[in-house]
């Protein structure tokens, strides 16, 4: 009940034409960014993040959750049409989706895996919905001890999910955690590492995000010069509106989708790239008829797509919850929720409960808008990543320039985008994961002042971490979670040795 | 491959021995609880020693590991740094003629001389962009962006 008078609050919020129109111009840009090679759900949010400044909170979280909700759907247009997947996440799409175009059946892929996008949008919200104010009941009671370790815990799982290697996680978590702590200490009063007056505030969080995924992403592209031949699809309306057979036939594999992307999406780390490979594996374990997979099997189409929909609100959880969050672009969110004023913990649904509604009714609106528009407006949406993707990087370039100027009205987060604008080219380039720099740096501070808080609470007591259940608990997790990841990997490693002799 | 890892390695290596040596002018406690320089010091000891085992792991590798795949081609590499190059000169000359005329021209000379468009089409977009760009920033959200201020 309390789940829906907030919502209703969140609606009532939210519903005016302005916000209907930003939560669709959201979505769109989202879903053309999303399928654009290279842009992610973090660039969209990063890129986004500047033009939001002079909007109310409740629009500018309109528009950016959009963003993030539109991107997830953007990422299967080009995976099925030209076997290029926009997205990470997108990735196991294209292995059935693209041999379904080939047999003539695009218009069918790209409708099924819009309907099992919006069910598991819709799945992963109801969570969101319903779980959230239950976390946040739990939660309230934690004091700063249990907090510290829900924020090591949470840096702990992205270092050990995001990426193929640990030690890389690790090296970039740590980087992000000293950035983090540039600036003014405002319990002390000492200034760190601050080598020029600028950085006495710190380094600005937006500058360091568009940067790594604006001007990293636009050196990539510039080096690679990737083109893609989108050709001239010519698709009916109705060929995109699947038939109850085809509904019916994929309704479990959705529903399983959804229910392994909101749990996936709700670990910190793991996200939805993680969600799509695991229900693809699991779609394929349990399937009658193994052998369809990978050559057009519509299961295979929708259930990475529910997972990876599904993931989005379930990040979510952790977000509002707890103030820590699942994913790189959650963690964008986050830093977004503290440049609008806002604090993130268990005390957000309390003290800011009326914004959050209205996050979670635009996320419900823009999951709606986005089945719709990629129905009805995919040769629209063709066109417009035909018609962008050909003079993308120096207008990304410049629109970059543009917000990191507009952050302090000054040049020196022009520069400073520049500098992780090179530092993210080489992190892809090299394989070292952004999602842990991103949430380290996010993390740092507040991680630093629990830890100060829960010191001074127990008079310099460091065993009290341990004498308190919860937290207790938790770092009992956190043991648990390390010693399954160096286990797992030490087994895949003497397996691939085995195999290799 | 391996040669640009070692030098992402090392340079983050600095960073954190730059960290440390800054960490000595802050107070490790104070009473009851940590002072500043306390977490700074531990992380970047800990990277310091992370960057030294990826760096041993980068000569431990496979021989042939990376072996015939360049960290990036020639060809590449032109556009990579001739892109860079005008967006650096587009931000130093920000000062002197506004924000918007360099990022203009920067544009038209990256659809001409790197993506190879006619002059034209690259005109064109480019001086469309700025105009979208002047609304969206100057008009919209009031940013005082210096150029085109009348």
């Amino acid at each position: 009940m309390e789940s829906l008078q907030g919502l209703a609050i969140g609606f009532k919020e939210i519903f005016s034409m302005y916000n209907m129109l930003v939560i669709f111009a959201g979505s769109m840009i989202g879903t053309v960014v999303g399928a654009l090679p290279g842009l992610g759900p973090s660039a969209g949010i990063a890129l986004m993040l500047p033009l939001t400044f002079s909007m109310p909170v409740n629009s500018a979280l309109c528009l950016l959750v959009g963003v993030y909700m539109g991107t997830m759907y953007g990422g299967r247009i080009t995976s099925i049409l030209i076997n290029t997947p926009g997205d990470a996440p997108a990735i196991m799409t294209a292995i059935d989706g693209y041999p379904l175009m080939i047999q003539g059946k695009g218009g069918l892929a790209l409708g099924i895996s819009a309907f099992s996008s919006f069910a598991g949008g819709f799945f992963g919200l109801l969570v969101l919905v319903f779980g959230a104010p239950v976390v946040t009941r739990i939660a309230v009671n934690f004091g700063p001890h249990e907090y510290f370790m829900l924020m090591v815990m949470g840096l702990c799982t992205i270092s050990l999910l995001a990426g193929k290697s640990i030690l890389k996680a690790i090296f970039m978590s740590l980087f992000g955690f000293l950035i983090g702590m540039i600036g003014s200490d405002y319990v002390s009063g000492f200034v760190r590492f601050a080598f020029t007056p600028e950085l006495i505030e710190g380094v600005d969080f937006v500058a360091i995000i568009i940067g790594l995924y604006g001007i990293g992403e636009v050196l990539i592209n510039i080096e690679k010069s990737v083109r893609l031949d989108l050709g001239k699809p010519a698709f009916k309306i109705k060929e995109f509106i699947p038939t109850k057979k085809d509904i019916a036939a994929t309704s479990m594999p959705t529903l399983r989708g959804s229910v392994i992307g909101t749990l996936i999406g709700i670990l910190p780390g793991a996200g939805g790239t993680i969600a799509t490979f695991l229900s693809y594996a699991v779609e394929k374990k349990i399937s009658k008829h193994p052998e369809k997979f990978g050559n057009g099997a519509l299961e295979g189409v929708a259930a990475p797509e529910g997972a990876n929909n599904a993931s989005v609100p379930g990040a979510l959880i952790p977000l509002v919850t707890l103030g820590i969050p699942g994913s790189g672009g959650t963690a964008i969110m986050l830093g977004a929720l503290i440049m609008y004023g806002l604090r993130p913990g268990p005390l957000l649904m309390v003290e800011s409960g009326n914004i959050v509604w209205a996050m979670i009714a635009g996320l419900i609106i823009a999951n709606i808008m986005l089945l719709f528009s990629n129905i009805l407006l995919i040769p629209v949406f063709i066109n417009i990543i035909r018609l962008v993707q050909k003079y993308l990087s120096p207008i990304v370039a410049a629109l970059c320039v543009l917000g990191a100027y507009s952050l302090n009205y000054g040049l020196f987060n022009v520069w400073v985008i520049l500098v992780f604008g090179i530092i993210g080219y080489f992190m892809k380039k090299l394989q070292y994961p952004s999602g842990p720099l991103i949430l380290s740096v996010v993390l740092a501070p507040l991680t630093e002042n629990y830890f100060r808080q829960s010191l001074m609470i127990s008079h310099g007591n460091y065993g009290a971490f341990f004498a308190r259940p919860v937290s207790l608990g938790i770092f009992i997790v956190i043991v648990g979670a390390v010693a399954a990841s160096i286990i797992s990997k030490l087994m895949k490693k003497s397996k691939k040795q085995a195999l290799a002799k | 491959m391996k040669i640009a890892e070692r030098i992402f390695i090392l340079f983050m290596g600095v960073f954190a021995a730059v960290i440390i040596k800054e960490c000595s002018k802050l107070p490790i406690g104070s009473e009851y609880t940590i002072g500043p320089g306390f977490l700074p010091r531990f992380i970047a000891y800990a990277m310091l020693l992370i960057s030294i085992m990826l760096l041993v792991k980068s000569f431990n590798k496979n021989k042939t590991d990376g072996k015939g795949k360049p960290f990036i081609v020639k060809a590449g590499f032109m556009r990579l740094i001739s892109f860079f190059i005008l967006l650096l000169l587009a931000v130093v000359s920000v000062d002197f003629v506004g924000m918007f005329i360099p990022l203009g021209i920067f544009m038209i000379l990256i659809f001409k001389f790197v993506e190879r468009y006619s002059w034209l089409s690259s005109v064109k977009v480019s001086v469309v962009s700025v105009i979208v760009f002047y609304f969206i920033f100057k008009v919209w959200l009031g940013v005082p962006i210096p150029g085109f201020s009348f």
